[in-house]
């Protein structure tokens, strides 16, 4: 629990419009026990056939270079066991999010889907361990505006009408309303779901990554990918106007200016395919 | 000779894109890779029908599209070299999406 009461307030209410998958909590423990096996994992999964065949389609997808995976325990040996098990959460909270009339869900999966694919190709070129942590924190970045506009719906709005208007970003105007972003209530919320601090550090501080303490390069990765995801329109982030870098956060990762239409051009292709994959009904 | 798909290593990871101009070297990294085929583009596909990856768009369109398009970075430096960046390939992508 956070010190703030109308935080802690807003992510118990939150189960009403999102929850994490039943199967979450089982495939949390497999994983943290030291006896589990890979099937063990595979076979809990294979208890749900529409997390099954997305799990497998995404193995399948350019994102893990077609490669012929036709079981759950291939899919775990590829990507990883903690990686699926993030995936099936993130997979799992597309297909159940309820949002009210007038948010468009389908704009943010794709603002939220690219941000991720962008995320983890800027980690590829730069070599850095563990890539689906950022394709999930990408994924996830956000959540805390589903939340905000699920529970909150005209305090989000007059917070959005109010950051357009005065040419704020819209964390600032949430910081200044609520006593915290939507990046913190994202990142509060999936540590309350025990996601581990390296996804949840890069939710929390998306916008300020230099306060992410040890997860600022990490950190600075969800930042870059989110505002080149708004920048060349990847789907709509509830912000009008491109966020700003946050200080020395564009030095902090050495990504040479020319790499960022490769990335882009290769982000754009796989977002293609995965976002049907993600968002089909099941 | 430039590639019709993405080349990537047994892990996935890219070794070279879609529309890359194919040199020894590309050859020698795919060689070390273990990558013994790739697909190209036929010379025909190489004029243009590589996806819009390669189309052209005029100086004078993209820097009208540019102009367009600043409104969206009002809370930005645009000095900064990854605001410029991002500006032109938006202006780009935009222009050639409008065409």
């Amino acid at each position: 629990m956070t010190e703030s009461p109308a935080l802690n307030q807003l992510i118990a209410e939150t189960g009403e419009i999102l929850s994490p998958p039943l199967i979450y909590a089982r495939l949390n423990d497999a994983v943290n026990h030291p006896r589990t096996s890979i099937n063990d994992i595979a076979q809990i999964i294979s208890e749900d056939a529409g997390l099954t065949a997305r799990i497998l389609k995404l193995a399948n997808s350019p994102l893990y270079g077609r490669s012929n995976v036709d079981t759950i325990s291939r899919a775990c040996t590829l990507i990883g066991t903690r990686e699926v098990r993030d995936l099936s959460l993130a997979v799992s909270i597309i297909q159940s999010a309820k949002l009210p009339e007038g948010f468009s869900l389908m704009n943010h999966w794709r603002h939220s889907v690219g941000c991720g694919i962008i995320a983890r190709n800027i980690a590829t070129f730069l070599r850095e361990p563990s890539i689906e942590r950022y394709f999930i924190a990408g994924i996830l970045h956000d959540i805390g505006l589903l939340v905000l506009f699920g529970k909150r719906s005209e305090q989000a709005r007059a917070i959005k009408q109010a950051a357009d208007r005065q040419l704020r970003p819209l964390y600032h105007v949430e910081l200044e309303k609520l006593g915290f972003d939507h990046g913190r209530l994202g990142g509060e919320l999936l540590a309350h779901w025990g996601l581990p601090a390296n996804i949840t550090s890069l939710v929390t501080y998306h916008h300020q990554p230099s306060l992410a303490e040890g997860f600022q390069r990490d950190t600075t990765i969800i930042h870059l990918a989110d505002i080149i995801c708004q920048a060349l329109v990847f789907g709509e982030s509830s912000e009008f106007y491109i966020s700003p870098l946050d200080e020395q956060a564009y030095d902090r990762l050495d990504l040479p200016l020319s790499e960022i239409e490769n990335i882009f051009n290769q982000s754009d292709r796989q977002l293609q395919e995965i976002l049907p994959i993600m968002m089909a009904a099941a | 000779m430039k590639l019709a798909v993405d080349v990537r290593d047994r892990t996935g990871r890219l070794l070279a894109s879609q529309g890359t101009l194919l040199t020894a070297q590309h050859l020698t990294v795919f060689r070390t890779w273990g990558i013994k085929t790739v697909d190209i583009l036929d010379a025909g596909e190489e004029d243009g029908a590589d996806g819009g990856a390669q189309r052209s768009v005029s100086e004078e369109d993209l820097a009208a599209m540019a102009r367009k398009m600043e409104v969206f970075f009002r809370l930005v430096d645009l000095e900064h070299p990854f605001f410029k960046e991002l500006l032109r390939l938006a202006a780009y992508r935009q222009a050639v999406n409008d065409d």
